[in-house]
């Protein structure tokens, strides 16, 4: 779940008393709310600065052993306190801070059940507070780079593809629901690059999308997110509205926004895949950077093979950063080379946070999209940056011949005009279309040409040439703009060249909506119920059994009575205060040995400049103290 | 991540770059990036290159390195130089010198560092292959496989420099004439110098193999003759058709010193072998039957040849590859306006021949004068009435043929023959019996390959004298015919949508005429029917390289 869908589940009460948290002081200051301020990377940078030490603990040690993959209550205090060097009564403690301050929630699946989780959407920016990559740049990479690979186009560039394949092929849907096979053959392959990826990373299809090839249902999947196409009776419908609103994103954004939902949908479900994905998203775009500094910089836990769940095989961390960059690389936002310092990375788009892109948006005005060329052999160039609503198009009515780097060349020709014609286009909406896109008269050739081509489509006799004739003699917008999204853009004049300006209007950025169930990577949404009860009890049995002075002062003590108050702390799992030589040390036991004829204790020993394993006999300390985290206020 | 600067350039991943030809830093960065890409056209202000092993290797053998290019492209990009095409840039680049084919007495060594060579005799590709390991740093290969070897390793992504060197042969006394036979002033024109120059490398082993691309009419037999000179060495020119060995002989015993006894003619009925001898990629390539040997191919050891002059390169047919493959120790130079080989053999040519070096562009020497500046027109004319209900019921293949023999061409022709009254005309088609009828109606005589070559040569003759001011040809007039004068060609129809055979077409015209030096090419086409697209297609390559062609209603 991310802020915005946390916040729709939350009683406002609780959205409430999370803002009464010392944390978001900042915030209730400026009169935010806690939604806007737990999406705001500013306010919560302050907020992580603002965390007790031990929340701060707590917090770094979960973050980095679990990322944002929802963790069961006991596995979490079975593992975590170590990692964070506290006792797990001082973790109890963290855990209750954050809970209360909305920065960690608890939700169940079944009785009895408690899982931990942040807000999707809040992990990289919670991370990079905690574990932030401190990996510069290469600034001269000598010019030594071994590229094996062509970078693949954008995501988005890649949805177009596949959507319009589906525009053309048609959205009719079996009695099973389905796609029929040549449409999922033709739509599937734009980004069949992503297949493998996609399926390494643990995505499958979902209960409707089973049969399709992985990069197909993650493009319906977005596509009925966006509302982009919305099931009918026994077909898929485009919305117009919706199209166009997508369409119109500046493509900075629309790649951002995808990158976005991708982190956060498909690399949620291993910590590994998580942070691998959080590392990268920090890093600047446009700058190689060496991978081994990248993966060197995570926490030494998450290097070795980690099990999860006590089910699933150990599972690697370079494996699962593999896993992600492949992903990245098939969708045409990161690059890859190798040097003689070995593997280089670097984004091809700018890998903004949820938070960002909303202020880009913003102040995003209106956008121009420079004019197409159209040469006089039929050739279509298309520059980068160029508005998706012109790409749509000529996706439809002509050849993509290359697309790389953000350029893009169509061809005119006999046969992706007739297919044009068929799908409802006249030769008036082509002609009428290039030139407006180009903002200047036509080759004469291309002209004649589509003159030729649509008498010689007509002539044809084929069935889809009769439909495009009687289409053209129907003439009526309503029944073409039914048939096409693409037309009806251009029949209700609000295809964006047929204003003089050549602006889109771009109106903010686009919420995806709930699962569409075409891809399932066991998304947190749809199995969780949200609890809002407050933080776990301290338990502290028979706290009345034990002599106030053991919590309240500092003494010292005989070694049997010393051995009996690290008994209760071990009970407690709570931590000690001891005085060694002067220094007040905290001291979290581990275990108690027998040691010849006496005993000694392990455990985690807290000096001011680290903290180390220890093993104590009673003689090595003068004076202790039990502490109760949360009652007698140590951390 | 695209940051666009003010740049001419758009370099692409696929290593295709876009020029815009409307920027005002255009002509630098044309002239710096023709140096080591192809142009693949130009049909507007657009013009796209391609980068490709090819045109780096022949980028690098004339000196270029890979940082050079690469500073070229980071100069005039426009939205920077995608780290794909750099980094392929420098792998492709930094190959090239890598392998050397050296000689050391009689034994021919392949060199190169010892990772490479310990990298290529992993390669399956290789194994059958005669080698020894010599040296560290050297192959020992057998003088037998020098061609084949180098084009192998040239498909694998390895080209071989050849260091090899060649055999002097048969020497000549031979020296270009101040003025023509004809007494007409003659040197050669400044591309035409560099073109050789380039070839010659001062007769070192750097020189000596490759190919000159030049626009039909701009000279390349006269830059053969001059590459002749230069050598002084006995010589077979091989060329696509009788006709055309009939042109070499006149051209060589107009520009130069040699006499008639010098020079031979190796066609189908004349099998002369003289110093200088001319023989048709026919009669080499000629055998009676599937299973019998090429006889005509033991012209290439029937002397001491010093250079082999590959005429229309473009042409070059399998087996003429592959007895080049074993005469690598001569001297070689191909000729071509169109290096484009439709069957991919470009790697072949490079290996073979040698690479690429020196290109001009047809509007470039166009500008300069020294081709006639055409103007291309393309007539529609309504189907003939009389035919329209038959199209319409045909199959597609007899459409086209009933569309080019249209009948309501002629009235077009007669106007257009009445508009260049004077002009001598070529009217060029493929159908022999629509030919026919057009010569007859219009009473003028008309080639085809019917016709005994020697009475083409009478009429082509009378047409260059302007006996005949109007000639009706078949496709037997498209390569390697001089026809200078001819300004103004009238096609009727054409070969499906070759796009060679019309720009060969258009080259008839192309040679510099006296005056406005202009030319007029017309197609025409049945309006309405598959043949416009044909036409379409077949003006490709015109357009591509900067033509344009008018539309008018027949």
């Amino acid at each position: 779940m991310d802020v915005r869908q946390l916040s729709e589940r939350l009683s406002a009460g609780k959205q409430a008393e999370f803002m009464e948290a010392a944390v978001w002081q900042p915030a209730t200051r400026e009169g935010l709310g806690w939604p806007d301020a737990a999406a705001n990377a500013h306010y919560m940078e302050l907020a992580a600065e603002l965390l007790s030490n031990g929340a701060r603990a707590v917090f770094r040690a979960l973050l980095a052993r679990y990322g944002p993959v929802p963790v069961l209550e006991e596995h979490l205090l079975r593992d975590c306190p170590a990692d964070a060097g506290l006792s797990r009564a001082e973790f109890r403690c963290g855990l209750n801070e954050l809970l209360q301050g909305g920065l960690l929630f608890a939700a169940r699946r079944s009785w009895g059940e408690r899982y931990y989780f942040t807000a999707l959407d809040s992990f990289r920016v919670w991370r990079n507070c905690f574990m932030s990559c401190a990996a510069s740049p290469v600034t001269d990479k000598d010019g030594r780079l071994e590229m094996t690979a062509e970078p693949a186009m954008p995501l988005g560039r890649q949805l177009l593809a596949s959507w319009t394949e589906l525009a053309r092929c048609g959205l009719e849907l079996t009695a099973k629901g389905q796609l029929v096979k040549r449409t999922v053959q033709k739509a599937g392959q734009p980004l069949a690059a992503a297949d493998a990826p996609l399926a390494r990373l643990g995505s499958v299809g979902g209960d409707s999308g089973a049969s399709y090839p992985l990069g197909l249902a993650l493009a319906l999947e977005i596509a009925r997110r966006l509302e982009v196409l919305v099931p009918q009776q026994k077909r898929l419908v485009w919305q117009t509205a919706a199209l166009s609103g997508w369409m119109g994103m500046p493509a900075l954004l629309r790649e951002s926004m995808l990158h976005e939902w991708c982190m956060q949908h498909l690399a949620s479900q291993k910590p590994q895949a998580a942070h691998a994905a959080a590392v990268l998203s920090s890093l600047e775009a446009g700058k190689w950077y060496e991978e081994k500094l990248l993966t060197d910089h995570l926490p030494e836990l998450l290097q070795r093979p980690q099990q999860h769940g006590g089910e699933s095989a150990p599972v690697s961390f370079l494996c699962c950063w593999e896993e992600w960059v492949e992903l990245l690389l098939a969708f045409g936002w990161l690059e890859r080379a190798q040097s003689p310092a070995g593997p280089m990375l670097r984004w091809r788009i700018e890998p903004l946070s949820s938070g960002a892109i909303a202020s880009h948006a913003a102040y995003g005005g209106p956008l121009r999209s420079a004019p197409v060329i159209v040469e006089p052999n039929g050739d279509v160039i298309v520059f980068p940056h160029s508005s998706f609503m012109l790409l749509w198009e000529l996706e439809l009515i002509g050849e993509r011949t290359s697309s790389a780097d953000g350029l893009t060349v169509y061809r005119l020709s006999a046969a992706s005009t007739a297919r044009a014609l068929t799908q409802g286009r006249s030769l008036e909406s082509i002609l009428l279309f290039l030139q407006e896109a180009s903002g200047i008269e036509l080759p004469p050739l291309v002209r004649s040409c589509l003159e030729d081509w649509t008498l010689s489509s007509r002539q044809s006799g084929r069935p889809g040439n009769r439909q495009s004739e009687l289409k053209l003699m129907e003439s009526k917008p309503e029944l073409e703009s039914k048939w096409n999204p693409a037309l009806a853009l251009e029949t209700f004049q609000s295809f964006p060249f047929l204003n003089a300006s050549m602006e889109v209007r771009f109106k903010g950025v686009i919420p995806l909506g709930p699962s569409a169930g075409m891809l399932y990577n066991g998304w947190l949404e749809q199995h969780y119920e949200l609890l809002e009860e407050d933080g776990i009890q301290q338990p502290f049995p028979e706290l009345e059994r034990v002599p106030v002075s053991w919590v309240k002062q500092f003494r010292s003590y005989h070694h049997s009575t010393k051995k009996e108050m690290l008994e209760r702390a071990l009970y407690w799992h709570s931590p000690v205060q001891l005085k060694i030589e002067g220094d007040l040390l905290a001291f979290v036991p581990d275990k108690l040995e027998q040691d010849g004829g006496g005993w000694a204790v392990s455990g985690l020993l807290r000096e001011k400049q680290q903290q180390r394993q220890v093993t104590l006999t009673p003689d090595m300390w003068e004076e202790m103290k039990l502490v109760l985290p949360g009652m007698n206020g140590f951390l | 991540m695209l940051e666009s600067q003010d740049g001419p350039l758009i370099i692409q991943s696929d290593m295709t770059v876009l020029l815009d030809n409307m920027h005002p830093m255009s002509e630098e960065a044309r002239d710096q990036l023709g140096l080591f890409a192809e142009m693949l056209k130009r049909p507007g202000n657009w013009h796209t290159y391609r980068i490709t092993a090819l045109t780096l290797w022949n980028a690098a053998a004339g000196g270029m390195g890979a940082v050079d290019a690469i500073t070229i492209l980071t100069r005039y990009g426009r939205y920077g130089l995608p780290a794909f095409a750099e980094s392929s840039i420098r792998r492709l680049m930094d190959r090239y010198g890598k392998l050397r084919m050296e000689r050391c007495g009689e034994r021919l060594l392949l060199c190169g560092s010892s990772e490479l060579l310990d990298e290529l005799l992993e390669k399956k590709e290789l194994e059958a292959w005669r080698k020894t390991r010599t040296g560290s740093e050297e192959l020992e290969v057998c003088p037998e496989d020098r061609g084949m070897l180098k084009q192998e390793l040239t498909r694998l992504g390895y080209p071989v420099v050849d260091l090899a060197g060649y055999h002097a042969g048969e020497s000549l006394t031979i020296e270009l004439r101040s003025a023509t036979r004809q007494g007409k002033p003659f040197t050669l024109r400044e591309y035409q110098q560099q073109a050789v120059e380039r070839f010659y490398r001062e007769g070192t082993v750097q020189g000596g193999s490759g190919v000159i691309v030049l626009p039909c009419g701009a000279g390349k037999t006269i830059v053969g003759i001059a590459a002749l000179v230069q050598h002084r060495s006995a010589a077979l020119i091989l060329t696509s058709n009788a006709t055309s060995v009939k042109q070499w002989k006149e051209e060589l015993l107009d520009k130069t010193t040699l006499q008639s006894s010098d020079v031979g003619e190796y066609t189908g009925v004349t099998k002369q072998v003289r110093p200088i001898t001319i023989a048709t990629y026919q009669i080499l390539t000629h055998r009676k039957s599937k299973d019998e040997l090429f006889r005509h191919m033991k012209l290439f050891s029937e002397r001491d040849w010093g250079l082999i002059i590959y005429d229309e390169v473009h042409l070059l047919p399998a087996p003429i590859f592959r007895m080049t493959a074993e005469i690598q120790a001569t001297r070689r130079l191909g000729l071509t306006a169109t290096l484009v080989r439709e069957d991919g053999c470009a790697e072949d040519v490079f290996s073979l021949v040698g690479p690429k070096q020196y290109d001009l562009l047809w509007k470039s020497v166009e500008a300069k004068g020294h081709i006639a500046a055409v103007t291309c027109t393309e007539i529609r004319v309504p189907l003939d009435q009389g035919i329209t209900e038959l199209y319409h019921s045909a199959e597609n293949k007899s459409k086209l043929r009933l569309a080019a023999e249209n009948p309501g061409k002629l009235n077009v022709i007669k106007r257009l023959l009445s508009r260049h009254e004077g002009t001598p005309t070529l009217i060029i088609g493929q159908y022999l019996q629509q030919l026919h009828r057009i010569a007859e109606t219009l009473d003028v005589p008309v080639i085809t390959g019917e016709l005994p070559i020697q009475e083409r040569q009478q009429l082509y003759d009378r047409f260059r004298a302007g006996d005949v001011p109007v000639l009706a040809v078949s496709k037997v007039a498209n390569f390697a015919v001089d026809l200078p004068d001819a300004a103004v060609a009238i096609q009727v129809s054409g070969s499906y949508g070759s796009r060679q055979e019309e720009a060969q077409r258009i080259g008839r015209i192309l040679r510099p005429k006296q005056g406005r030096n202009e030319a007029w090419f017309y197609t025409i086409v049945s309006d309405g029917t598959n043949e416009t697209e044909y036409a379409l297609r077949r003006q490709l390559f015109m357009v591509e390289q900067g033509y344009h062609y008018e539309l008018e209603k027949g």
